[in-house]
């Protein structure tokens, strides 16, 4: 196996290389606004009920499942999901462990880019805000910025006419995740989480406390203050525990805030040697994902938020991640003291966050091509990035409205997640064995998993998934479908365009993986998972 | 919601500390064993 002398440079680098993977954009923008929208500190139920009952126990899994894997000489999900689901069948399911890393890929770096971008127009004066100027105002300006940044107004406005800001920061962004990617796994992704991840930390810290202190800035405000914006986001709403959609937004913000479900645990884990933790590495990786999202993204973005613009401005914004980082955020740092610099490390923190997830993304999808193709790091990250580049461009070119961008988010970036969930905890729990699963995980393992939770993994788990998924379904579905298939309403033709993308890579992946079962098969290698492992990686 | 959310109320007390409790205990719990552990064995290389 070209990549089998890979390995992680530490313990701690596997552990940061997940937790960046999970921490993005979401836990900061995301999470405050589906808590505060759905129950606020009510919301925190059944939060941590599907943090207990799927987050944790399919995450487990993953990572055992991808060291197991990894043990057999596979890096990437269509090879581990065929040894465990014991032919092709799994073998192709997989292939949905490389299509969402890719395609979210190619929207994920453009917001990347924004980050970077804002970031850069923090440190160099600012987005254009003016002081004095209206709430109101100020984010009109705000949206307007965004406007241009995104190219949300119109398609083809950041790569037509002049040189776009927008396209060389988008270049920047994309060519940093090459260049990590090519230094591989332990020079490249790894270096970065272990540097990214603690000055994370330090940031959110340090903007925390800034937002604590707040105190009611406008003393003839006083519903403008840090304790209306906490109540705001705290106050449980129990009302809320009797809708279903609170139930499905919890789920949906673990879910995706884990990356469980992603492929990118099953390629990372696969790196690990047979005796390497994956029971208390994927419990620190999770416990990371949840300080950033609850303990920092819970108390600074909203409170923030409120603090200056008050309740009503904050609740227009929360329904949308966008709207509240893009739009509100900036207007929060034009009225806080000392703005431009805390405006500047947050936004640097977002994209590290970012980066840390899209590296995340890459790295599978260059292990996918590696492996199946028999080429080293070099040639393999060239095609993946070329791949990619036109995939990301496509986005960044039909921009009006984001219906591109949202098109792919919706049906990769949501609904292919829950499959590929669904199907590794059935995988591990049914087709592989829950016995030989748990015994698996146990190997090298520094805390054993509790017994409830294979009760979970096998039972509760895949049940509340499904239920999870169907209710996803029955709410969004419809809308999407209808946006494929109605041929008449232009707005719905990037829709279609992004379908048409999605099928394309598909089809590629579909064939790769073809190709890469006949070259695993002719190696002896036992992609079918008919054989115990052998151990195939070296370092074992 | 906009009525309560003049003020953090008691129950909106709770659930702020337990949550935010909760993660920042489990978090450095997890980080206390990773970092107590044995160290590895063997050099690693890329």
């Amino acid at each position: 196996m070209s990549s089998g002398k890979e390995q992680w440079g530490s313990r701690i680098g596997v552990i940061l290389a997940v937790a960046g993977s999970a921490v993005g954009l979401g836990n900061f923008l995301r999470f405050p606004g589906n808590a505060a929208e759905n129950g606020g500190g009510a919301f925190m139920i059944p939060y941590f009920c599907a943090l207990l009952f799927l987050g944790i126990p399919i995450g487990w899994a993953e990572w055992a499942m991808g060291r197991y894997g990894g043990r057999k000489g596979f890096h990437s999900a269509p090879a581990i999901m065929g040894v465990f689901g014991k032919g092709a069948v799994g073998r192709y399911v997989g292939v949905i462990g490389v299509l969402i890393p890719v395609v979210v890929y190619f929207y994920y770096v453009i917001i990347e880019s924004w980050c970077l971008a804002y970031f850069w127009k923090y440190l160099t004066g600012g987005i254009g805000i003016v002081d004095g100027q209206s709430v109101a105002e100020q984010v009109a300006t705000s949206k307007s910025f965004f406007e241009q940044i995104s190219g949300s107004g119109i398609d083809g406005v950041t790569v037509g006419g002049d040189v776009h800001i927008s396209l060389v920061i988008w270049a920047i962004t994309f060519a940093l995740n090459v260049y990590f990617i090519w230094r591989g796994l332990s020079k490249g992704v790894e270096w970065v989480c272990k540097w990214a991840m603690p000055t994370m930390a330090i940031i959110g810290i340090i903007v925390l406390v800034r937002v604590l202190t707040l105190g009611t800035p406008d003393p003839a405000k006083p519903d403008q203050s840090v304790i209306a914006g906490l109540g705001f986001m705290w106050n449980p709403d129990f009302s809320k525990l009797g809708d279903f959609k609170t139930w499905l937004a919890a789920a949906g913000q673990i879910f995706f805030s884990l990356s469980v479900g992603f492929g990118v645990i099953l390629n990372y884990a696969s790196y690990m040697k047979r005796k390497d933790d994956v029971v208390l590495s994927g419990l620190t990786a999770s416990a990371t994902n949840e300080f950033f999202e609850v303990a920092l993204g819970g108390l600074i973005t909203v409170t923030a938020a409120v603090v200056f613009l008050g309740i009503a401005t904050t609740s227009m914004a929360t329904g949308s991640s966008f709207s509240l980082g893009f739009n509100t955020l900036p207007v929060v740092f034009a009225r806080m003291p000392g703005g431009d610099f805390f405006g500047a490390i947050w936004f640097l923190m977002l994209f590290l966050a970012a980066i840390t997830s899209s590296l995340s993304m890459l790295q599978p999808a260059a292990a996918f091509v590696m492996e199946a193709l028999g080429l080293k790091r070099g040639p393999a990250t060239a095609v993946v990035s070329i791949g990619c580049l036109a995939g990301s461009f496509f986005v960044l070119w039909f921009s009006k409205g984001l219906v591109a961008l949202d098109t792919l988010d919706f049906w990769v970036g949501s609904f292919m997640i829950f499959i590929m969930a669904a199907a590794q905890i059935i995988c591990f729990g049914w087709v592989f064995g829950l016995g030989r699963g748990i015994e698996e995980a146990h190997e090298g393992a520094h805390v054993h998993i509790p017994k409830v939770f294979q009760f979970i993994i096998k039972y509760v788990a895949p049940v509340y998934l499904i239920v999870i998924f169907v209710g996803f379904c029955t709410r969004n579905l419809p809308a999407y479908v209808e946006t494929i298939l109605d041929q008449e309403n232009p707005a719905h033709r990037n829709a279609q365009l992004a379908w048409i993308v999605i099928g394309t890579v598909i089809a590629i992946l579909v064939t790769v993986t073809a190709l890469g079962a006949r070259r695993w098969r002719a190696q002896g290698l036992d992609l079918d998972g008919d054989r115990e492992p052998d151990d195939v990686s070296p370092g074992r | 919601m906009e009525n309560q959310a003049m003020t953090l109320q008691p129950l909106g007390w709770v659930f702020l500390i337990v949550s935010v409790g909760f993660v920042t205990g489990l978090v450095v719990w997890c980080y206390r064993r990773v970092l107590t552990l044995p160290p590895e064995t063997s050099e690693r290389a890329d």
